[in-house]
């Protein structure tokens, strides 16, 4: 009886690793027959699969950022609730689906009696930068530390129309939405220098209520800072 | 003037750890799609993957903090990676097929069967058991060798060699290729 060659040595022989066959392989169709078999069945695997949809990659990569906002990955290793131990990159997922819910007061606040008063307390709170709205806004320069009181004051209060956008923001407002559909109404948009580079700030949600602020690269709009403000 | 040199990904993960986004941004979009291609092939269908891939990342992203650059980074990722993507598959695996029985067991497909209907990769792939197709997927899809696979794996490089052959000779029958001939040794093991 012929002694074929085993799957193990044939596959060494795909790697071209492993001792050579010898003559077999020349002379044995069967064997020659199972290798072509595992050629195809590793071609079959090495076959790149349908590439994942530029939206689908992007929103992908916001949660993991967002995560990394959550709970940022710096000194010790992250010490976490066990109730947030898993799914928490759809706890930070979330944080942008809960500001659209959030945008769904807003209206309904509209219609309430004392709307106008709350409005304008906040106006008051707000400050000159809200009132002198009507132009695009430039934050200056910020970062991690400063971005959140940056907001605060300028952030419109609650029934008031959004900070006209910057049009240089227009463009990345469109591709966060693209990536991240739930982000609710945009409150402000507004040009920035983050890390010393050329930046537009986003900041969605309702007033009052949470907002979800994204740092984009204005350059291309590449996420590179995510903050939620209470 | 010629053009700044990538940082490499170890630099890229070590300002990743401190706290850096555009670094950790760069690292996730550097890696994304063999992590998909990999999430994909594991898990056989594109939902199962996209939920699949998103742990993964995460994973990498909780776990930068213990990436001591003792290993590549690479290394490092694909073992986070694969141990991510598997864990959230086995959880859904382990959730109710809605409108089913709550102890019905989907049967995995019979080898006699998957070969009458020759099926498809992605079906063929989840018919090979875990501890085959996983590094038949990492060694053909991902291009790694032996030495990464074993250290992705934590097993000897002879153990991958066994594996990716059998994983192979597996995928092979599912595929509609026909076994060799009795005597070929392999049918012994």
């Amino acid at each position: 009886m012929t002694e074929h060659l085993d799957d193990a040595t044939l596959s060494d022989v795909l790697d071209g690793v492993g001792a050579p066959p010898g003559d077999h392989l020349a002379t044995c169709a069967d064997c020659r027959r199972r290798l072509d078999a595992l050629r195809q069945a590793a071609a079959a695997v090495a076959a790149t699969p349908p590439p994942v949809p530029d939206a689908v990659r992007d929103r992908h990569i916001a949660a993991a950022l967002a995560a990394m906002a959550a709970a940022p990955p710096t000194g010790a290793p992250a010490r976490r609730a066990p109730a947030l131990r898993r799914r928490w990159w759809k706890v930070a997922a979330g944080l942008a689906a809960a500001a659209a819910a959030a945008g769904l007061v807003l209206p309904l606040t509209r219609r309430g009696g004392d709307t106008g008063q709350l409005a304008g307390k906040e106006a008051e709170r707000a400050g000159p930068a809200v009132a002198a709205a009507g132009a695009p806004l430039d934050l200056g320069a910020v970062d991690a530390a400063s971005l959140p009181a940056a907001l605060a004051s300028r952030l419109p209060p609650p029934g008031a129309a959004p900070v006209p956008p910057a049009p240089a923001a227009l463009r990345c407002e469109a591709a966060l939405r693209a990536s991240t559909p739930g982000v609710g109404p945009l409150l402000l948009a507004a040009t920035a220098t983050w890390e010393g580079r050329p930046a537009v700030v986003l900041a969605f949600g309702a007033r009052p209520g949470p907002v979800v602020a994204y740092v984009t690269a204005a350059e291309d709009c590449a996420i590179l800072h995510f903050a939620r403000l209470p | 003037v010629g053009e700044a040199p990538e940082p490499s990904d170890e630099a890229l993960a070590a300002r990743a750890a401190s706290g850096d986004r555009i670094a950790l941004d760069a690292l996730l979009r550097r890696h994304y799609d063999r992590i998909a291609a990999l999430c994909r092939r594991l898990a056989g269908n594109p939902v199962d993957a996209e939920d699949a891939t998103q742990e993964a990342l995460c994973a990498i992203v909780r776990g930068l903090p213990g990436f001591d650059g003792s290993a590549r980074f690479g290394t490092w990722a694909w073992r986070v990676a694969t141990n991510a993507c598997l864990d959230e598959l086995r959880r859904r695996a382990r959730r109710p097929t809605p409108g089913l029985p709550a102890d019905h067991v989907a049967a995995e497909p019979a080898l006699a069967e998957a070969v009458a209907t020759r099926l498809d990769v992605d079906a063929a792939l989840s018919a090979v058991p875990e501890v085959f197709r996983v590094p038949v997927v990492l060694r053909d899809l991902l291009g790694l060798d032996y030495a990464t696979i074993a250290a992705v794996l934590g097993v000897p490089p002879g153990t991958v060699r066994s594996r990716i052959a059998r994983g192979r000779g597996l995928l092979a029958d599912l595929l509609g290729n026909p076994v060799g001939p009795p005597q070929r040794r392999s049918d012994r093991a």
